[in-house]
């Protein structure tokens, strides 16, 4: 009995996205919401440019934490990732890249797009083709397999409402 | 005043057309004893570009994977590979061209990008794996680059490259043939050329905004089709903003897109739409550590 009590547990756990204290920031004025609902009773208004910590993600709803240590949610697009975060992840690629030879860092920038494909420098390392990625394909029976594992249950959506 | 894709593909498959006739009513098949049959072989190619039977566009996608795979090896993690095949496939399952073999292919580099190619060719950079959470978010980051394919956003703007490129070279050569007559440059390699030159621009410059814009939206619903979290790809979109625009990891992807803020805030309409947000959605997070290093 123990374990049907915790499943649906977990699998609330398994759909939130977890924050350790990652710092934000307002992009518009918002409001600080007692739960992740346009219905919900606005705890405190927030205008653009304030800084909370994300402490998780439900859906579209971030739960974050004023300065003045309130807890509340706000829908997910009314906020950024704060330049702290932007600084730290910099310095972590700057790190690694500083050791890869064949990236350069912002005025000779060389990513995959700026690989000329009409330039005749072949790939450094092994050489890959076609037939080696359609090797790893899966066939449709395989991806319906795959999805059961995890019970993915496919929604009936269009792309747009007009639809 | 921007005009839309339509009429200019109109526009260039007129331009084109009247140099070739133009070609054609100088002398036939020869102009000053210029062969131009290669080159009119060229130009029917080039126009049919968008209308290729699914053969010619899986060919095409084959031979832009093997440009790519050339520069960029895959990566030699097997269970990477197999992985993200597996979820792809299952996304494409839920689109509107279940009927073609889909592929997906884990490229071994830093940058974090990915690429669709036509015919059902995905790529997606070890780099861009490395910033993702779980497995909703990779189901977004492919299903942007499936809903390029259900669009066939790069075979048209290929067409529409390309018509150009032919336009121009076919006004070289009959501005040559009436001047000089000395031009020999009318062959079949003339279309591999320009072929080959409209692919390496197209994805070093990207495609259109409004065809980014909707692949954006497409993927939010293709996720949620199969089952995601709908939300999950706005977070990369946000996981992405926090990496410096300069940042030669990312240079490549910004410059071939609208930037992220722009991305997130056409997001808006469909994310919060009353279906979506009822959907509800996975994110497995511990599937995508167990497969992804």
């Amino acid at each position: 009995m123990k374990t049907f009590a915790i499943f649906p547990m977990l699998i609330l756990l398994f759909s939130m996205q977890v924050y350790a204290q990652t710092n934000a920031v307002t992009v518009k004025d918002t409001a600080l919401m007692a739960e992740a609902n346009r219905d919900a009773h606005v705890l405190e208004n927030l205008s653009e440019d304030t800084e909370l910590t994300l402490l998780k993600r439900m859906g579209g709803w971030y739960l974050v934490k004023t300065g003045e240590g309130i807890e509340g949610w706000v829908p997910m697009l009314d906020v950024r990732y704060s330049e702290l975060a932007e600084k730290k992840s910099l310095s972590e690629d700057l790190d690694r890249f500083s050791a890869d030879t064949d990236s350069t860092i912002a005025t000779g920038v060389r990513g995959l797009a700026d690989v000329d494909l009409d330039a005749d420098e072949p790939a450094e390392s092994g050489h890959s083709t076609v037939e080696v990625m359609e090797s790893y394909g899966a066939t449709e029976e395989e991806a319906k397999s795959f999805a059961e594992e995890e019970q993915l249950r496919s929604q009936n959506l269009e792309y747009s409402e007009e639809n | 005043m921007m005009l839309s894709k339509k009429i200019k593909s109109d526009l260039l498959r007129v331009v084109t057309l009247s140099l070739y006739l133009l070609l054609v009513g100088c002398s036939g098949m020869e102009i000053q004893g210029v062969d131009v049959g290669g080159l009119m072989d060229a130009a029917d190619a080039m126009m049919e570009m968008g209308d290729k039977d699914i053969e010619e566009e899986i060919e095409l996608g084959r031979q832009t994977g093997d440009l790519i795979l050339a520069k960029v090896p895959l990566s030699d993690d097997e269970e990477a590979q197999r992985y993200v095949n597996h979820v792809g496939r299952w996304l494409a399952v839920h689109t509107e061209r279940n009927d073609i073999d889909w592929y997906f292919g884990v490229l071994e580099s830093p940058a974090i990008n990915a690429y669709a190619l036509p015919g059902g060719y995905v790529f997606v950079t070890t780099g861009m794996l490395d910033r993702l959470h779980n497995e909703a978010e990779l189901a977004g980051v492919l299903g942007h680059e499936i809903a390029h394919i259900v669009r066939k956003h790069h075979l048209e703007a290929l067409q529409s490259q390309a018509q150009m490129d032919l336009a121009m070279s076919l006004g070289m050569v009959a501005a040559s043939a009436v001047d000089d007559g000395d031009s020999n440059m009318l062959t079949d390699q003339v279309m591999n050329d320009e072929l080959k030159d409209s692919i390496n621009e197209l994805y070093k410059n990207g495609l259109d905004r409004e065809d980014e814009l909707e692949a954006d939206r497409m993927a939010v619903i293709i996720a949620a089709r199969g089952g995601y979290d709908p939300f999950a790809y706005a977070a990369v979109l946000q996981t992405l903003q926090t990496i410096h625009s300069e940042h030669a990891s990312i240079a490549a992807l910004l410059n071939s897109h609208p930037n992220l803020s722009d991305r997130l805030a056409a997001l808006e309409p469909v994310l919060y739409r009353e279906d979506v947000m009822e959907a509800g959605g996975k994110s497995l997070s511990q599937r995508f550590s167990g497969h992804i290093e």
